[in-house]
């Protein structure tokens, strides 16, 4: 809501503070302030000027030349305007002026005539779109006076961002009240009279409401033998500094009502309605209506509109029809001045894509009391400016009296809800500035009648809120609240959070970088999930999006992988091929029986060189290791052992790895903890990948529930361990998990002893010409430990052969000589 | 020579033996490898078959007078021998380190190998920091679905279907018909029908909190949420935390001295907080909150009063006596003010939608755009670099 503030004045008693001031008291009142500009800025040295002789110029048909007198002297002026004429009073631009646009007036020639200055439109002016010609200033304006101040131009103009809450400050009215109530002042309301110019001699218009539920009130009023033409400069200055654009003097009056009251009226041209009868009803399915903004539009059966006795004239509190528009030729007018029920208004604006200043206003409740005022207020402006004849009384069919809501505000509740004691007598002060009236008060409450522009105020928390910002939320203390029981927290939400700084520090000693992404997928991502053309796999099977902003975020991911992929490539443009990325976020599913499920996860990507370019690194790329690697960095970094894990292939259920070279996590019960691998050379197809890709997805929730982060201290060997290496061939089958479960797996030599095998590390792996075909050696250091002694080679020899013997019995195995 | 050894000709030997050994040690000293060549001197004189050794041992066939005196030379010649052993180890020694030490300085330029430190983005760090000081306040952390069912987005948070306030907020619908997963704590409230939705604010965990817990309550929610919206200030998937305190007699008040603290905790002790009238559907009364500028300590001016200077090198370079340029700050638009909150006290609507009693609780909560705090704190100007990921800048966030 744009507010002039020449225009504000006229209804406050008292001076306005400072445009900056007031700006910042509006805001801090709860009416925002986005922005303070001047309408009609840049016009200094523009003054009125008065046309005494007009003549045609001899070298050119469209040209007069002009004698202007500009309260100083004359001077000579050719002029191109189709509307100049002797004696009219127009804005005038000397030689040196610079108007809007950076455009320089200078003495010049016209076709032999010089020219000492320029008459100029409402366009030239930048105030308004008029193309009609030069900008009559009628026969009041004082010649020679600056033109800003004979049009009150140059002045600034407050844009209010008022809430949905707040319907009565989208006018004039409204936000001067809102001023005299902060400022204490008081509100000089407009107020018009009807003066019946003549009493009909027969029923002039007819209204029916068949919808008194949507329409609890409708209003009209009749003027007849009007001229349509341009409204006078002020109204036109007025409505295009609030941002309406001038159309003709009915219309405008219409508009001006409404910035000005804040309520919505429609202007029909009363001849053009079909037996001079208005019907509010339903649209009929089938029924058309061509709006004024020229586009034909199928209404709905629960649309709401205005029609005559044949067909709809206008949606309801939304836009007029073209059919029935106030034209040059128009003489009889119908004002409308109604009330319609906010919902419906709204989804017939939303249903048909209109966002009117009247549906903006109707949606969130125009005043109910205001129709008649607003009617009458709008005649008695055509009769002034439009000429004409106000017909009888207003026609006022009213089937839904309004009944003003009463609330009852505890003066005590205010203190409770706040934390700041405001005295009673001030609390009543505050409302009734407001437009509250006072029904019933005692020592401790006040019952209050709610002004009927604010029937969004029902409760006792409204009035709390309304006090509240006027007595300023500056003046609310600052405190901390007394009680801090323990509460009830949410365990889950903490856990996960706690995991997932975790999880960070591990992802960051691997040397990754965190990413954060959008949530959404495209559908070819989601195909290339897919297990084979044609199969679905839970992956493949996303929750597509109704109104998606664009194809590529059609869906929701379904892997948070999708996401590392496409960063991938993005990075890969920008020549950044070696990426160890990972980010924490939720993958969107949905089961059989179509339930959501959220899971949240834990995902990594690596690619490319294992360590930075460097003079250290020779360059060799990651593998399938690195990412297994970071995978069991971050499971032992939330207390879970990954020794205590299982990695397996299991079947083809992670269809967007490669087959060779991937697996599942299972912790030590056999629950699934996620997945890692290579991705398929098919996904690397769709994201534009190269080959070696490797990914990793953890469960948050398994995870969770498998975490310690809090470890139990377990002691230190006092003793230093014997260490043994030990090198075994064994069928290449076996995998080498298998081999350190059977090293680290209790051995009753080793009991006997008191000693144990502390760890076995494998540290080296080889195949080739040496083991054999089919064989791979698998070379551990083993470290030997008692917790009473320190142990000598002959003790720790008898157990490293039970050791051997166990290898070879159990697996075939060779010592490697 | 051969015979029974003599103790004249042992004496001699041992003699010999000395001489030589010496001498022998002080060549050593001019080798390449003088340690071993001191190692193998002392294998021949005093190793176990060394020649002083072999003497020792053969003083067995002399005379029980002669052996005492042989005896003594002997041991007087492997005493010469060690020392001069261990004098010339430790020349050798001595001039070995001197060597090293005067030896060409490695390149100390040469980078070192590089540790990946890893990074963290900007967003989450912001959001973990910002939990972190909520919890000190003892709030706990809770979560709850981005898919959200319209009555938890909209309905229990006191916003209609068709009411205006859900202009304010552009929502994402899912496609078909999803029930949501939803069980509630006392199980009369099953997933509710309607339309499943990508939630537009963190506000529904309150409502499920709430209907899951009896108060008291305090709660931060951190979290994705989503509105159809994308331009150079709107991503269509951002960052809020919630914040939720219920409690007896918890005041507006409470709310200020909460988000005061919070905002000298996180922004530094001289930050000042406002709070303006404003709307929210479930929230009353409700408050856009602004701090004091994190960048001009709440000046609106600009800091950067050098900018000027470059333009003074037209004239004869009197720049000292050019004014510092001063102009709004930019982080702030010349305010001193931000705005990255809204609050409020809990509508009683909203209490009476999950079962709490309005005139026994009161609470309040807040919301903050992590998003928008992650980019004051860093100075990001371009709001679309949050979630492009590119690695140029990932990197410069430690
Ligand atoms: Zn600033």
């Amino acid at each position: 809501m744009k507010v002039f503030l020449p225009w504000l004045r006229e209804y406050l008693t008292r001076d306005l503070p400072e445009p900056s001031e007031l700006a910042e008291r509006l805001t801090f009142a709860g009416l925002e302030v986005e922005g303070i500009e001047e309408f009609g800025a840049g016009l200094a040295g523009v003054v009125v000027a008065q046309v005494e002789l007009c003549e045609p110029h001899p070298e050119a048909d469209r040209l007069k030349i002009c004698k202007v007198f500009d309260g100083v002297s004359k001077r000579t002026v050719v002029c191109g305007a189709p509307n100049v004429r002797r004696g009219m009073k127009v804005p005038l631009a000397p030689p040196g002026t610079r108007l809007p646009g950076n455009l320089l007036v200078e003495k010049r020639r016209v076709r032999g005539v010089e020219s000492a200055g320029m008459l100029l439109s409402a366009s030239e002016l930048g105030l308004w779109d008029d193309h009609s010609g030069l900008l009559d200033l009628g026969p009041k304006a004082p010649v020679g006076s600056a033109l800003h101040e004979a049009l009150d131009l140059s002045e600034p103009v407050l844009e209010i961002a008022a809430t949905p809450n707040r319907p009565d400050a989208l006018s004039h009215v409204g936000v001067a009240r809102e001023i005299a109530a902060i400022t204490n002042s008081s509100l000089r309301a407009p107020t018009a009279r009807i003066r019946r110019d003549i009493e009909p001699s027969a029923p002039y218009a007819k209204v029916v409401i068949d919808e008194p539920e949507r329409c609890t009130r409708y209003v009209a009023q009749v003027v007849e033998g009007v001229r349509i033409g341009m409204s006078p400069p002020w109204l036109c200055a007025r409505l295009a500094a609030a941002g309406i654009r001038p159309i003709n003097n009915v219309v405008d009056v219409t508009n001006y009502v409404l910035l000005e009251l804040g309520h919505p009226l429609h202007a029909f041209d009363l001849d053009l309605l079909a037996e001079s009868t208005i019907v509010v009803r339903l649209a009929k399915e089938g029924e058309v209506i061509e709006t004024l903004d020229e586009v034909e539009r199928k209404l709905h059966g629960s649309d709401l509109v205005i029609a005559d006795a044949a067909s709809p004239v206008a949606i309801a509190g939304v836009m007029g029809g073209a059919s029935s528009e106030v034209t040059k030729e128009t003489t009889r007018v119908l004002i409308e001045s109604a009330w319609f029920e906010p919902t419906g208004v709204r989804r017939t604006a939303r249903r048909h894509g209109l966002h009117s200043e009247s549906s903006h206003r109707f949606e969130r409740g125009a005043d109910p009391r205001i129709p008649l005022q607003a009617a009458t207020r709008a005649a008695s402006l055509i009769r002034k400016i439009a000429g004409g004849r106000v017909v009888g009384l207003p026609i006022d069919v009213h089937p839904r009296p309004f009944e003003p809501l009463r609330v009852t505000l505890r003066f005590a509740r205010t203190n409770e809800v706040l934390g700041l004691p405001i005295r009673a007598a001030e609390q009543v002060a505050i409302l009734r500035r407001l437009g509250f009236k006072v029904l019933k008060r005692d020592r401790h409450s006040v019952e209050l009648e709610v002004p009927s522009f604010r029937t969004e105020m029902a409760r006792e928390i409204d009035l709390i809120e309304e006090v509240a910002r006027i007595h300023g939320y500056d003046s609310i203390p600052a405190t901390l609240p007394r009680r801090s029981l323990a509460t009830a927290g949410e365990e889950k939400g903490q856990a996960h959070f706690d995991i997932a700084s975790r999880l960070r520090d591990a992802a960051a000693a691997a040397g990754c970088r965190e990413v954060v992404n959008y949530s959404f997928m495209s559908e070819d991502e989601i195909a290339s999930l897919a297990p084979r053309d044609g199969e679905v796999s839970r992956e493949a099977r996303a929750l597509m999006l109704s109104n998606p902003l664009s194809k590529d975020q059609a869906a929701m991911r379904t892997t948070v992988m999708v996401s590392l992929l496409a960063n991938l490539r993005h990075n890969r443009r920008f020549q950044r091929g070696d990426l160890k990325l990972y980010e924490i976020g939720r993958a969107y599913l949905f089961d059989e029986l179509g339930v959501i499920s959220e899971p949240e996860r834990f995902a990594a990507l690596m690619t490319g060189r294992r360590r930075p370019l460097s003079w250290t690194t020779d360059g060799t790329a990651v593998d399938f290791y690195d990412i297994k690697g970071l995978v069991e960095a971050a499971l032992e970094r939330v207390g879970i052992d990954p020794a205590s894990c299982s990695f397996e292939t299991k079947g083809d259920d992670l269809p967007w790895l490669h087959p060779t070279s991937a697996c599942h996590v299972a912790g030590p019960e056999g629950e699934l903890l996620g997945w890692l691998g290579e991705i398929h050379p098919r996904v690397a197809g769709t994201f534009e990948l190269p080959a070696k890709v490797f990914v990793a997805e953890l469960e948050m929730e398994a995870i969770s529930r498998r975490a310690r982060l809090l470890p139990t201290y377990e002691g230190v060997p006092r003793f230093p361990p014997v260490l043994r290496d030990l090198a075994v061939v064994v069928d290449d089958s076996v995998p080498a998990a298998r081999v350190r479960q059977l090293l680290e797996a209790p051995l009753k030599e080793a009991a006997r002893a008191g000693v144990n095998v502390a760890k076995a590390t494998l540290f080296d792996v080889y195949t080739g010409q040496q083991v054999g075909e089919g064989k791979r050696s698998l070379a551990y250091a083993i470290q030997y430990q008692s917790s009473d002694r320190t142990l000598t080679d002959s003790e720790t020899m008898e157990i490293h052969e039970a050791l051997i013997r166990r290898l070879q019995h159990e697996l075939g195995a060779q010592l490697r000589s | 020579m051969e015979g029974r050894p003599t103790p004249e000709s042992m004496l001699e030997a041992l003699d010999s033996a000395k001489r030589t050994a010496l001498a022998l040690i002080e060549e050593a000293l001019a080798e390449e490898d003088p340690a071993g060549v001191l190692e193998s001197i002392r294998l021949r004189f005093l190793g176990k078959k060394g020649e002083v050794s072999l003497i020792l041992k053969s003083m067995g066939s002399l005379s029980a007078e002669a052996r005492p005196a042989v005896g003594q030379a002997a041991n007087a010649t492997r005493d010469a021998i060690e020392s001069a052993l261990a004098r010339a180890k430790d020349t050798a020694e001595g001039a070995a380190l001197d060597r090293e030490l005067r030896a060409p300085p490695i390149d100390v330029s040469l980078p070192g190998r590089p540790v990946e430190l890893g990074r963290r983005h900007p967003v989450s760090r912001t959001g973990e920091e910002v939990v972190r000081v909520f919890e000190r306040m003892g709030f706990k952390v809770a979560s709850g679905p981005e898919i959200e069912g319209d009555f938890y987005n909209f309905e229990a948070l006191n916003i209609p279907a068709e009411h205006p306030a859900r202009d304010m907020q552009d929502t994402f619908y899912l496609a078909s018909g999803h029930p949501v997963a939803a069980t509630l704590h006392d199980g009369t409230r099953g997933p509710e029908p309607g339309e499943v939705l990508l939630r537009t604010h963190t506000s529904p965990v309150q409502v499920r909190s709430m209907l899951r817990s009896p108060p008291p309550i305090r709660i931060v929610c951190p979290g994705k949420v989503y509105r159809r919206d994308s331009d150079l200030t709107h991503t269509p998937m951002f960052h809020q935390i919630e914040g939720l305190w219920v409690d007896r007699q918890v005041t507006m008040a409470d709310l200020k001295g909460t988000l005061q603290l919070f905002a000298t905790s996180f922004f530094g002790k001289d930050t000042r907080v406002r709070l303006r009238p404003s709307y929210f559907q479930f929230t009353e009364p409700s408050a856009e909150v602004d701090v004091s500028c994190t960048l001009c300590g709440g000046s609106g001016a600009s800091r950067s009063e050098m900018e000027g200077h470059e333009d003074a090198g037209q004239g004869n370079g009197s720049i000292a006596g050019k004014p510092p340029q001063t102009g709004p700050c930019k982080t702030c638009s010349g305010t001193g003010w931000l705005e990255i909150l809204g609050a409020g006290m809990v509508d009683p609507a909203v209490f009476e939608a999950v079962g709490y009693d309005p005139d026994t609780w009161s609470g309040f909560a807040f919301g903050m755009g992590i998003d928008r705090v992650a980019m004051l704190r860093y100075r990001i100007d371009d709001l679309r670099m949050l979630f492009e990921n590119d690695a140029r800048f990932l990197d410069q966030f430690p």
